[in-house]
Order: C-alpha cells, then sequence, then structure tokens
C-alpha cells in the first residue's frame, strides 16, 4: 500500500512538474512574441519619428524660407544700422524718467 | 517438437536482436560522438541565427550644437533573388524590357550560382511606384540607411556618403570610423514557424555605438555667406568663389562657403569637381594680397616705417634688370600708399631690404605649411625658398608670386594681424576635444601691429558701406592664372583678406572669386563689395545672435 501510494505521488508529482515546465515555456514563448510585436511597433514609431523629422528640416530650409520671406511677404534684408539694441540699464532709466 | 527447435531459435532472435542493438548503437556512436561537431553545427543553422546590426551613423552638428548638420534617414531599394524565382517567365520579360545587362546576366548564369542582385538603390518615390506597379513577386524591396543634409550650403565641408554610407569626402570621410561606430553580432535563437520571431537574444560581439562631431560652423552665417557669394559668383560668371569667417581669438572657422558646391542630398553628383572645399584644397598665387605681409615683415625689422617716402615711379620700371609694373603712376609716395595703391614697384623696392627674411616671415605666418586642420586633402602650399630663387624671386615674392597658399592660410595669416601679433591654430572641430588647440605665441610686436592695422585700415574704409561703429581693415589681391604653362592675361584669381573689429569683437573675412568673365577687373570691383556684403550680413547675425551693442545704442 505504501508502496503505491509512493510511487502514484511520484507519477503525480512528475505530471504536474511536466505540465509547470510546458506551461512556463508557453508562456515564454507567448511574452517572447508579445515584446518583439513591441519592438516592430517602436521600431516603426522610430521610423514616422526619423520621417517626420527629415520632413520638418526639409521646411526649416534657409533658401526657402528667405524665398518666403522675400516673395511672399515682401521682407527685405537688414542694415546693420537699422538694429537697435536696447540694454536693461536704459529700460530702467527710461520708466524711472 | 517444440522444445527441441526452442533453442537454436532464442539464438537467431537474440543474435537477430544483438544486431540491431549494435548497429543502434554504432549509429548513435557516429551521430552522438564521431560526428557530434557536424551535427551540432547542423541543428545551430537550423535554429541559431546570427544578426550585424550597423548602429545608426552618428550626426555632425555646428558651433551651436542642438540641429544636426546631418540626418539619417531610410531610403528604398530593390533586389531579386535568382534562384528563387516564383514567376520565372514573367520576371525574365519584365527584366528583358527593362534592365537587358540583368536579362543577360541571368541568362548567362545556367548554374544558377547568382543568388542576389541589386536592381536599383536609392529609389524615388516616383520609381518606387513604378517598381510596384507591375506587382511582381520576385521584386522585392528593402529599407536601406542614408543621409540627409538639410543644410546644402554647408555641404562641401560636410562632404558625402557612398551608397553604402561610407564617408568619401569632407568630415563624412575624415571621421567615417568614428560617426559609424562598429556593428554588433547578435545571436538569435529562431522559431519553427517563421524565423521572423526568436526566443533567445544574445550578444556576441558588442559594437559601439558612433559618436557625433561638432563643428565650430555657424549654420546660419555659413547659409548668409553662401548667398552672397552665390550673388556674386553669378553675376560675374566666375568659375568658383569662397568666403572664409574666422574667429581670430578662438581660430574658429565659422564659416566656408564654396559656389560652386553640390546637392548633397541628390542621387548622383554632376562634377565631382564641385566637391571640393576649395578654402583648403586648392592653392593660388595670392597676389596683392601678399603685400599685406611683405609690409608686416618690413615694418617688424624696421628696415621701413609707415611715413617713408618711396619712390614708386611710373606704370613700369627696371629693378634688377627685371620689369615691373604698377596698375598705375603712382610716383613718390609714404609706405602707407605702398600698400594702400597696392604698388608693386614700391613693396619689390621694400622686399630688397629685407631680403630673405621675407621667406621667413611668409614661413612664421603659416605659408608653406599645413594648418593640421582635420580635413582631407589639406595642401601645404609651397614658397619658393632663397636657395632656388632666381633674379625676379624676391621681388615678385613680395607682391605674392612663386608662392601658393591656400585661403585658409590666407585667413590664418590675417588673424595673426587681428590677434596683436598672436598665433592662431584655425579649428574646424570643438568634438572630439583632441583636434582642439590652444596654441598661443607672440610672434610680432605690438609696434608693428598697430603700423600695419592703421595702414590695412585706410584701405578698409573704402568697403565700410554700412558698417558704421565699426573698424574695417582690409587689402586686395588681384593674381593672374596660369594656363597652359603661362601666366594668362586674360584669367584672373581676386581676394579680399580683410578684419571687422569692434571692442572685443572680432572677425577675419577673406573671399575670393576665381576666373570671372569679361574684361579685366579688379579685386576692387568684386572681392571687396562681397566683402562688404558679408560684413554686413554677419554684423547682423551677431549683433542678433551674439547681442553685440549695435552702431546706433538706444
Amino acid at each position: 500500500m505504501t508502496r503505491r501510494k509512493f510511487f502514484a505521488t511520484l507519477f503525480i508529482t512528475t505530471l504536474i512538474f511536466i505540465f509547470i515546465k510546458i506551461y512556463q515555456h508557453n508562456l515564454l514563448i507567448k511574452l517572447s512574441y508579445q515584446k518583439q510585436r513591441s519592438e516592430n511597433k517602436k521600431n516603426l514609431l522610430k521610423r514616422h519619428k526619423n520621417k517626420l523629422l527629415v520632413k520638418l528640416s526639409k521646411l526649416k530650409n534657409y533658401g526657402k524660407i528667405k524665398k518666403m520671406a522675400q516673395e511672399k511677404f515682401g521682407m527685405v534684408a537688414l542694415k546693420p544700422s537699422q538694429i537697435i539694441t536696447v540694454s536693461k540699464n536704459k529700460i530702467k532709466k527710461i520708466k524711472y524718467d | 517438437m517444440i522444445k527441441k527447435n526452442y533453442k537454436p531459435r532464442v539464438f537467431i532472435i537474440l543474435i537477430i536482436f544483438s544486431i540491431l542493438f549494435f548497429t543502434i548503437l554504432t549509429r548513435l556512436y557516429l551521430i552522438q560522438i564521431h560526428r557530434k561537431d557536424f551535427f551540432k553545427i547542423l541543428a545551430e543553422q537550423q535554429y541559431k541565427v546570427e544578426l550585424k546590426i550597423n548602429p545608426p551613423r552618428a550626426k555632425i552638428y555646428d558651433s551651436i550644437g542642438k540641429v544636426a548638420l546631418t540626418i539619417n534617414r531610410e531610403v528604398d531599394s530593390t533586389f531579386i533573388l535568382p534562384n528563387q524565382f516564383e514567376e520565372p517567365k514573367k520576371i525574365r520579360s519584365f527584366f528583358k524590357k527593362y534592365f537587358k545587362k540583368i536579362y543577360k546576366k541571368i541568362k548567362r548564369d545556367k548554374n544558377k550560382k547568382i543568388k542576389f542582385l541589386w536592381l536599383e538603390r536609392r529609389l524615388s518615390k516616383e520609381k518606387l511606384e513604378w517598381f510596384k506597379n507591375f506587382k511582381l513577386n520576385d521584386i522585392h524591396f528593402l529599407k536601406e540607411p542614408a543621409r540627409f543634409y538639410p543644410f546644402p550650403a554647408s555641404s562641401t565641408i560636410l562632404g558625402f556618403t557612398d551608397i553604402d554610407n561610407f564617408g568619401l569626402a569632407g568630415i563624412e570621410m575624415q571621421f567615417n570610423s568614428r560617426l559609424s561606430g562598429t556593428p554588433t553580432t547578435l545571436e538569435l535563437k529562431k522559431d519553427a514557424r517563421s524565423g521572423k520571431f526568436y526566443f533567445e537574444k544574445k550578444i556576441k560581439e558588442k559594437g559601439k555605438k558612433g559618436q557625433p562631431v561638432f563643428l565650430t560652423i555657424d549654420r546660419k552665417l555659413q547659409f548668409l555667406a553662401y548667398e552672397e557669394l552665390k550673388k556674386t559668383v553669378d553675376k560675374f560668371e566666375a568659375k568658383s568663389g569662397s568666403v572664409l569667417i574666422i574667429d581670430p581669438d578662438s581660430g574658429k572657422i565659422l564659416t566656408m562657403a564654396n559656389y560652386p558646391d553640390f546637392d548633397p542630398n541628390k542621387k548622383e553628383i554632376e562634377q565631382i569637381e564641385n566637391t571640393k572645399n576649395r578654402i583648403i584644397t586648392e592653392c593660388y598665387e595670392l597676389g596683392s594680397v601678399m603685400k599685406t605681409f611683405s609690409a608686416l615683415a618690413a615694418l617688424e625689422e624696421e628696415v621701413v616705417t609707415p611715413e617713408e617716402e618711396i619712390d614708386c615711379e611710373g606704370k613700369k620700371t627696371y629693378i634688377d634688370k627685371f620689369k615691373i609694373e604698377n596698375w598705375k603712376s603712382v610716383g613718390v609716395v609714404p609706405f602707407t600708399d605702398v600698400v594702400r595703391l597696392s604698388s608693386n614697384v614700391g613693396i619689390a623696392k621694400i622686399a630688397k631690404r629685407l631680403g630673405p627674411k621675407l621667406y621667413t616671415h611668409l614661413r612664421r605666418l603659416g605659408f608653406g605649411n599645413k594648418t593640421n586642420i582635420q580635413f582631407p586633402g589639406e595642401r601645404s602650399g609651397f614658397v619658393n625658398p632663397p636657395h632656388k630663387w632666381s633674379r625676379p624671386s624676391l621681388l615678385v615674392l613680395s607682391f605674392g608670386y612663386e608662392l601658393m597658399g591656400t585661403i585658409l592660410q590666407l585667413g590664418k595669416a590675417f588673424c595673426i594681424i587681428s590677434n596683436d601679433g598672436y598665433d592662431v591654430c584655425p579649428q574646424l572641430i570643438t568634438k572630439p576635444k583632441k583636434f582642439r588647440s590652444t596654441f598661443r605665441k607672440k610672434i610680432y610686436k605690438d609696434k608693428t601691429i598697430k603700423q600695419i592695422k592703421k595702414i590695412l585700415q585706410t584701405i578698409g574704409n573704402n568697403y565700410k558701406q554700412n558698417l558704421e561703429g565699426f573698424r574695417v581693415m582690409g587689402k586686395t589681391g588681384t593674381a593672374r592664372s596660369v594656363k597652359n604653362g603661362k601666366y594668362s592675361k586674360k584669367h584672373h584669381v581676386y581676394f579680399f583678406g580683410g578684419i571687422v573689429e569692434k571692442g572685443p569683437y572680432k572677425r577675419v573675412i577673406v573671399t575670393s572669386v576665381n576666373e570671372p568673365k569679361g574684361a579685366h577687373w579688379w579685386a576692387s570691383q568684386i572681392t571687396a563689395p562681397l566683402f562688404n556684403q558679408v560684413a554686413q550680413r554677419m554684423v547682423i547675425h551677431d549683433l542678433t545672435q551674439l547681442g553685440l551693442s549695435a552702431s546706433k545704442d538706444f
């Protein structure tokens, strides 16, 4: 009786162990797939971000900005003498006056 | 009867089973022990994959360091796998019609040795659509890394990369290994379903990320100078032109504009000549602009004073039986006016007093030496040494012949004047730090520098429009080009080396225009106005960016 019980317990334990191992393995595969899907998504987003960055850089092209400023808005280049620097001290003086 | 036959039968069966068992054992021995390595490799090949991943190419930044001058992007390429065609007839007829070379190549390959072939790389949007419209299963597409240059005005500095993203010119070439890094080798255990997923990821060989390079270039100033240069080169239909701006205090190069240049974003470069950064890689006989340094040498050696009267004679004269011409009749003038009026005769007479010391001074100023700027193809130039001099060598050396110099060397020499006689090492790189130089040594006396600055100011005042409040100094230079081994009367190179100062604010600008079309021009008509235009743009930029006090304070 005790021998039978022993073998039955051993058999059931082995079975449980095998099932746990299989479950663990399956879970690992599932998680691995999930991780890789997320990685792919991340890469896609990275690609998209990079595409937008290139687009933004194209829009920031100085030549284009200059052309637009001159042709669309009729802007002209400044002369150095037209720039007036307002120093902080002088602003204060004006306020006190 | 049964008992009688039992023993031999059992024996036979035993033998048969023993043989079978032995065979299995032998087979097992062969597989597990004797040919263990072979089968191990075979099994590994089925579930293990080795992947080499190249790190993204690092960026190149300008002096501000926030916006990159280079961006990585992905481009589409197309390829075929000739030994795995699904629809061989269809694809062959496609090749026969549109890709005859590939068609012939595949036809010749009867043993199916060709496994992979590029059809076209770096496809444009239109071309990609064109390929996709055929809906051929045997044409495959993939994304490849490539560079995008958002500031094309800096193209001759940055250079470009080839189809495999390998630096071929400029900074891209000079720092190729730093920018590209080293690839990481990964070992993946793939699954049975697709091979696209993996269970285990091991790093077999760790790579190194590419490291960015930081330049001293100011991208806005670069654009402004480039625009002005382009206008001048187009106006005079010149062969080429360049503008260099340096901060003489630190030696930082803020602008190196060349025109005509190239569009690094185009798939193919039309003229390889235009990829050159002429400021560093081209040598010229610098002409009259060199009178500045002959005068500097003469004043330093105290063989002349600014007030001394020099007889510059008429339009032409003979010194040591060698004919020297002035651009106009000058007569007797103080030494200051010899430089101001750019008299060849006057400066040649002073050079005679200097003798071989002129050569020593030119070498001291950096002519004939590389600046070690860390740029591919830098030229050292040449100054004819005294032991090779012929009768007129010393005379012509004083006004910029028998020497070859780069625009960068010219800029460096002007930096020494602006820098109160301290030597300066031009710099293009701020990071990696090992290429930064803090070398400073006083090589000219304060008195000499004051005198030469005063002389140069008399010239600079003529090109000071809209630069009120700034001290402008400079010198023009016109040199004949050599055509078929002879000095041409029609082809000239024009220079202007100048300094713009206001208090601690200092900038050196060198402009050059090569072989403009039409009548014989003077530098005062081409490079000097270009200098003024560039200086105006630069001052506006610096006023707004650096917060300098302007000419009109509130």
